[in-house]
């Protein structure tokens, strides 16, 4: 018996494929990452097609890559290092259960931003949501990879806002984690009032945090419960902008700091404008009227009195940024505050907004402190013209997490697609950025790629206790070998 | 069996001489504590049955990591604690060594801007609070009081806190955080030399850190850790002065921001109903329901028993107020602006109406206007543990995490039978209340309840009756009879029938074999056995369990 | 009375380490001044705690232990100061400090005492000599040579001022109970001294647990005071004070006089008007709060065990609950802010959660190493408000203060707030 009868005798035959042109799709993705087919396709239908998967995967010794998100792919995570099988979720997109009462969605694994934001909508639910996502992007899979989200008040934890989940571990044993663990299941649970809400557990193990960032090579989720927010009645964005970012970023932490405004982010012009901008020309001719910075944040009234909700708000608000010289204003020439607001509460348009200045975009991002970003900017563009990288064309993105004890400092580096040389002369100038900020204290929270090289090296002693979890979930490396420290 | 002289003298270059001790006296004091007596080892008496090896004192990362080797060198197992409070903070088997972090208690970063700070284990909750308070910053202290470890709070034991509805579960509060392995590596969670963040880079090892309940002593020993505050609206100092019935001292002046509303609800669903709706409203710092009206007096701590039975029982006000307040609320708004002070008390006024909830005159003029405003505060922030020890001992059921419908569901109508029937034996205190105590985290996003009573810790036929009443309870709800039970606390107390591991063992197999899976991590992260498994998972009883 | 009495409070210790600290984060003012407990902060073993010493207690109680060097070592490092009491109290009606004591009773009953020859000669002095200094009894008129003031053994004054074995016979401390009787003079105080015939109030004997010396002698103290008639007890020693208004209730003979502290009566004097601080005194000073003037001197009735249940199982101790709150801590702050150009800046622990200074409960004679890291404690705290000098109203402190400064080259003064009065005093 081949790959695709064994692997089709478990799940189905109409569900596996090793059609040349689909595992050269799976082949490569937008990355550094170098390019390796897998041998099969394989399209579970639920938990137990995963867990049969997973089982005769550990007998075989066949690798196997997660997959839960549509094309494109950017970070290499989901490119075989050694073949396999790539377990494609995407079908099993059903969302189970959205909960009004306890601001909570369970959804299932393929279940993507497109999808449930308007049903979240009618339920008067949102998303925290990351920036403009992908619209194929898969909900739970952005959870699984911490993707930064935009409201830093309702981000208490790194993890947010991924709660419970139910895994397939390397082993093949199913488990539920934090309160979604017990007797019952989903429905079970629902019926006497659970949620699914408390994350941590059970007992003394948070599973779910190793799951996370894991990139599929501990266990593969089947769903998960997702935390909701309310959807506002007044909803207004403010753009404040400056010529420098120090003020705008006090501003930003006062905000935090008092649970002022929802959404709070920064922005140079080049990400503000690619956001906006339908195309390349759009960009380069909204870029040239924007400030070089601005701070995004929104102030929201919901059911219980919106109009006061938002004005004590506005005023607390506006006494801040008039401390610091600066005044809010809900249009940037000519952007619309309502345009952004509804950029950033959906995911993306195609194309997605990081691919229409060049077709390709390449991502160098770190986890830092607000008050140390402005010690990398410089240093980035300073490296980006010694590249012959143009400096105006890399993007900017700056997002407060877990309440504001850190953020996500992002950068895009837009690539015409398939320029080789470009691409050759950003990866050169993302490898250098990124080992002189790892020096400089960047931390490298979501090592794709390369990254995973350059931040173990220096992390023995968490390479080892690593390899130890491994060791407990997935003993025989059957997960997408090849990736983090495996 | 005492440390072969070689080890003992070993253990002491590691700490010096004088922070090393094996004389009897001295290890006597490190098998005693609270809940001894719902440690089946020892119950119903208060002493384990065995001493440790020795207590030693490290006084740094170094000393302990290099004690940590030395045990697993030897086969010597070891438990680190540091305030303690509880039988888990203790060694639950013959031949430990005690390490008393009692010498690491440096704040050693408070970080403003970024709203986190870093301490070491003997840190204590008041230590953290006062200096945080002058930066505008507050903590979140857990309800073991404001003399125990933060630290031990964050990676060791549970998290639930006063302020958890604006501060969050403690669970959820860590940052970067320094560890000594079991096998005495150290292993750095988050950055190198940075605080911020204590996950990944990739999984985030915060996982085999904690869960749900805390590590207690079984994986290791936190050196260092950071923790996420918050925003303090008040003043930079608070300045009390002696006066009041609950902590001794009052308020001097009610910070401007700051009120205590404490609406009372005569069904769990109107209840219920005021957390969901003031949660979405994001109108509370805290927000919590202190047992009956009743059991609210036990937080009266600064006077005395007799004071208080004569002030509160026997003139009838407790029954009184008890008939009209059938589940109490206590929410704390404290807001940064006049505007936002006045926004939210108009909300949380319409939403008292809406749900049913009643402010009783009682609780807002006279005596208890003083008390509330006042006393309440200090009490809180204060955070003193004590004032719940009035019969001389205090034990906590199962207590619940998840939605306020599933706890309550699962605990809050049996209740009131089993209290009830042990109190009418005149074994543990009949106070008249049904003793749950309701909190609610990150905006109701879930809630902790737990039951609680009241015995004589001095008196073998009271915790007998203890026990028996722990019994009822967990088979009142037991699995087969619920169906479910919400995220458990992790079963600290044993009752009269199983230990506390016992309990895990039963439990286990319906919730995803979360013991079998504890011990395969325990083994990967302690090949040597040697930090004491005896509160970790289900402790020795899955010990030579084979598991693949 | 016996240790056996507190069985129940040492079963009912939770171990939480509310002992240790000041209690509740709303006292506390920062992390560096948060200990409350001397011992435990200078040997960390929780043995040393009031909680470890319960513990040991009960297990000495249930056979567990028995006295041993080591028991005697961690039960004698100790100042009684009450901290952990009152820590404890702010929660609960447990008996910390009068287990302490009881404990110290029994060690001292049972022979342990042999283990403790500093505290044994002192009391063999008071035994010998009505004095803790081996002093013949005469000497103990050298302060008032000079003075005009009554002999109460041979006529009647409303006051008798109780002068105390260190102010009388200490050279350097005796300036205090000169200046106390100078501005007594002032005022037109009736006041007079037992002169020679004035015993030791048996504060040394009552903390290292000699309770038959302690009986005694505060019962032929009381006596004495009774016979003489007198409305007042006045006495400048914050050790005399606290034992005779809190300890020596629990003694017996009803007590038919009033008895307060010398700084309490001067501020009485300063408020009627008959003594009148005008001259300028130029200082930054802070005040140390004596234990024995503080919380120590809210008078105590120990429960000895006897308590009944109400509501099945609360136990009522039909004592009143004493925290110490009622200590002598407006008066010396009102005498030290009469007096002109005095800028009086607070320590962070204060009144009824001030740290010891390491001097009392038989420490200073027996473990001087506690007494020194203690005072040294003290020092940085009174440093740390920028005052210059610190201000006493107790012998044994100051003389703790003037040991821990030399020790630690610091450049503090010390003085007694009657010293400061009578410069400011016409």
């Amino acid at each position: 018996m081949n790959l695709k009868q064994e692997v089709g005798g478990l799940i189905g035959a109409d569900r596996v494929s090793d059609d040349p042109e689909v595992i050269a799709a799976l082949a490569g993705d937008m990355s550094f990452v170098p390019s390796r087919s897998p041998d099969l396709l394989a399209k579970p239908k639920g938990a137990k097609d995963i867990q049969g998967i997973v089982a005769w995967a550990n007998q075989a010794n066949v690798p196997l890559v997660p997959v839960s998100s549509g094309a494109p792919h950017s970070r290499g995570d989901t490119v075989p290092s050694v073949g396999g099988v790539v377990v494609d979720l995407s079908g099993m997109n059903e969302i189970l259960r959205i909960n009004r009462k306890n601001r909570v969605a369970v959804i299932e694994t393929g279940v993507t931003f497109s999808q449930l934001i308007p049903e979240l909508k009618k339920e008067g639910l949102r998303l925290n949501l990351p920036l403009a996502p992908r619209a194929n992007k898969s909900v739970l899979a952005s959870g699984l990879e911490r993707e930064p989200v935009i409201i830093p008040r309702h981000h208490w934890d790194a993890a947010d806002p991924l709660l419970c989940l139910e895994v397939v571990f390397g082993t093949g044993e199913v488990f539920q984690t934090g309160e979604a663990s017990g007797p019952g299941g989903l429905q079970g649970q629902w019926q006497i009032g659970g949620a699914q809400k408390f994350p941590l557990g059970p007992h003394q193990v948070d599973y779910h945090k190793l799951i996370q960032g894991a990139q599929g090579t501990i266990g593969i989720a089947t769903w998960a419960s997702i935390k909701c927010e309310l959807y506002p009645v007044i909803d207004k964005l403010y753009f404040l902008s400056d010529t420098r970012l120090e003020r705008l970023i006090e501003v930003a932490y006062r905000l935090i700091r008092l649970d002022l405004g929802d959404e709070v982010f920064l922005l140079n012009n080049f990400t503000l404008a690619s956001l906006l901008a339908p195309n390349r020309e759009g960009i380069d001719k909204l870029v040239r009227t924007l400030p070089p910075w601005i701070l995004v944040f929104t102030v929201c009234g919901y059911n219980r009195h919106p109009e006061e909700k938002v004005d004590y708000q506005e005023k607390d608000l506006f006494e801040i940024t008039q401390k610091e010289g600066l005044t809010p204003g809900q249009s940037l020439g000519e952007v619309k505050a309502e345009v952004l607001l509804r950029v950033i509460r959906n995911a993306s348009p195609e194309p997605y907004w990081k691919l229409r200045y060049g077709g390709e975009n390449y991502e160098l991002f770190f986890i830092t402190t607000l008050n140390r970003v402005e010690s990398f900017i410089p240093a980035l563009r300073e490296m980006a013209v010694q590249e012959n990288y143009p400096a105006s064309q890399i993007g900017i993105y700056i997002q407060p997490v877990v309440q504001g004890t850190s953020c996500h400092l992002g950068f895009d580096f837009p690539c015409p697609q398939g320029d080789a040389r470009e691409k050759a002369r950003i990866r050169g100038l993302i490898e250098k950025a990124s080992l002189a900020f790892q020096k400089q204290g960047a931390f490298f929270s979501r090592p794709y790629g390369s990254w995973a090289q350059m931040v173990y090296s220096q992390n023995t002693e968490f390479v080892n206790a690593m390899k130890r979890v491994k060791g407990v979930f997935d003993p025989k490396n059957i997960l997408n070998p090849g990736k983090l420290c495996f | 069996m005492a440390l072969a002289p070689h080890i003992y003298k070993m253990f002491a270059n590691i700490v010096g001489s004088v922070n090393i001790s094996d004389d009897p006296a001295i290890l006597e004091t490190y098998t005693f504590t609270w809940l001894n007596e719902f440690n089946n080892l020892c119950a119903p008496g208060k002493f384990l049955p065995h001493h440790p090896e020795a207590v030693l004192l490290p006084g740094s990362t170094e000393e302990v990591q290099a004690i940590v080797r030395a045990c697993n060198r030897y086969g010597i197992k070891f438990k680190a604690l540091s305030t303690g409070y509880g039988s888990h903070s203790l060694p639950g088997q013959p031949g430990v060594v005690v390490l008393d972090l009692r010498r690491m208690d440096r704040i050693l970063e408070i970080d403003e801007k970024n709203k986190f700070a870093v301490v070491e284990p003997y840190v204590t909750w008041a230590q953290l609070e006062a200096e945080v308070i002058k930066r505008g910053l507050f903590t979140t202290p857990v309800q073991a009081g404001s003399q125990a470890s933060v630290l031990a709070n964050l990676t060791s034991g549970w998290g639930m806190n006063t302020f958890g509805n604006h501060g969050g579960h403690n669970g959820r509060n860590a940052l970067g955080i320094e560890w000594v392995l079991p096998t005495g590596d150290l292993l750095k969670l988050g950055p190198p030399g940075e605080w911020f963040t204590g996950d990944g880079p990739g999984p985030s090892l915060r996982g085999v850190m904690r869960g749900h309940c805390g590590a207690q002593g079984g994986m290791g020993v936190f050196t260092k850790g950071a923790i996420k505050l918050h925003h303090w609206p008040g003043p930079p100092k608070l300045e009390t002065e002696p006066g009041g019935m609950m902590t001794a001292y009052l308020l001097k002046e009610i910070p401007e921001f700051l009120e205590i509303v404490a609406p009372c609800f005569d069904t769990y669903e109107q209840m219920i109903d005021f957390f969901y709706q003031v949660g979405d409203a994001e109108l509370a710092y805290a927000m919590m329901r202190v047992g009956g009206a009743e059991h609210m007096f036990s937080l009266m701590g600064a006077i005395s028993n007799k004071e208080m039975y004569e002030q509160f029982y026997s003139t009838g006000l407790v029954q009184a107020m008890a008939e009209e307040m059938k589940h109490p609320c206590t929410v704390m708004i404290f807001a940064n602006s006049r505007r936002e002070f006045e926004y939210r008390k108009k909300v949380m006024s319409e939403i008292v109406k809406e749900t049913g909830g009643k402010i009783l005159e009682v609780m807002t003029e006279g005596p208890m206007k003083d008390i509330m405003m006042k006393q309440m505060p200090v009490a809180l922030f204060g955070n003193c543990t004590l004032f719940i020890h009035h019969a001389g001992g205090f034990v906590i059921s199962s207590g619940y995490m998840g939605t306020n419908e599933s706890v309550v569901r699962h605990m809050g109508i049996p209740q009131e039978e089993i209290k009830g029937k042990w109190a009418k034996s005149g074994k543990i205190l009949d106070d008249g209340a049904d003793s749950t105590y309701y909190n609610s985290f990150e905006n109701n996003a879930y809630v902790y309840m737990e039951m609680e009573f009241h015995y004589d810790a001095s008196n073998p036929e009271s915790v007998n009756a203890s026990r028996q009443c722990l019994s009822d309870e967990r088979n009142q709800r037991r699995l087969e009879k619920s169906g479910f039970e919400p995220n458990d606390i992790g079963l600290t107390c044993g009752d009269y029938e199983k230990s506390p591991q016992q309990r895990i063992m039963d439990m286990g197999p319906h919730y995803g074999n979360f013991h079998l899976w504890q011990e395969r991590i325990k083994r990967a992260f302690d090949p040597n056995d040697v930090s004491d498994r005896s509160w970790y998972g289900a402790g020795l009883l899955t010990k030579d369990v084979k598991i693949k | 009375m016996a240790l056996v009495d507190y069985k129940k409070d040492m079963m009912r210790c939770v171990r939480c380490s509310t002992c240790k600290f000041i209690p509740i984060s709303s006292l506390l003012k920062s992390w560096r001044f948060a200990q409350g407990c001397p011992a435990i902060a200078k040997h960390n073993f929780h043995a040393f705690s009031a909680s470890g010493k319960l513990i040991m207690a009960l297990s000495l109680l249930e056979g567990r232990i028995g006295y041993s060097p080591k028991v005697i070592e961690i039960l004698y490092n100790c100042t009684l100061c009450g901290m952990c009491d009152l820590s404890c109290k702010v929660g609960t009606d447990q008996e910390l400090w009068e287990v302490l004591h009881e404990f110290r009773i029994d060690a001292w009953q049972k022979g342990e005492k042999n283990r403790l020859a500093p505290h044994v000669s002192i009391v063999e002095s008071i035994k010998s000599y009505d004095n803790v200094w081996m002093q013949p009894r005469r000497k103990r008129t050298d302060w008032a040579k000079g003075l005009k003031i009554k002999d109460l053994n041979q006529e009647k004054a409303e006051v008798l001022y109780f002068v105390g074995c260190t102010y009388s016979l200490d050279p350097e401390m005796r300036r205090v109970a000169k200046n106390t009787a100078v501005l007594f003079n002032k005022a037109g105080v009736d006041f007079g001294t037992l002169g020679a015939n004035e015993k030791c109030c048996a504060s040394p004997a009552f903390m290292v647990g000699d309770e038959e010396l302690f009986v005694k002698t505060a019962t032929e103290n009381i006596n004495t005071f009774n016979q003489l008639g007198v409305k007042k007890v006045v006495t400048s020693c914050a050790g005399c004070f606290g034992l005779i208004k809190s300890k020596y209730p629990r003694v017996g003979p009803e007590m038919k006089f009033e008895v307060q502290h010398s700084i309490e009566f001067l501020n009485e004097l300063i408020k009627a008007g008959k003594l009148k601080p005008s001259k300028e005194v130029s200082m930054a000073i802070t005040y140390h709060d004596p234990c024995h003037l503080g919380r120590m001197s809210d008078t105590r009735i120990p429960s000895h065990g006897k308590e009944y249940y109400v509501l099945g199982t609360m136990p009522i101790k039909d004592i009143p609950k004493v925290m110490g709150m009622n200590g002598i801590y407006d008066p010396p702050r009102e005498v030290l802010r009469s007096i002109p150009g005095l800028k009086l800046l607070e320590m962070e622990r204060r009144r009824e959660y001030s740290w010891c200074c390491g001097s009392g409960g038989g420490v200073k004679s027996a473990y001087p190493e506690l007494a020194m890291d203690t005072v040294k404690e003290r020092l940085e705290e009174a440093r740390a408000t920028g005052a210059e000098t610190i201000v006493s109203c107790c012998p044994w402190c100051e003389k703790n203060f003037e040991d821990g400064i030399r020790a630690s080259d610091s450049e503090l003064k010390v003085v007694d707030a009657v010293d400061l009065l009578i410069q400011s005093v016409e």
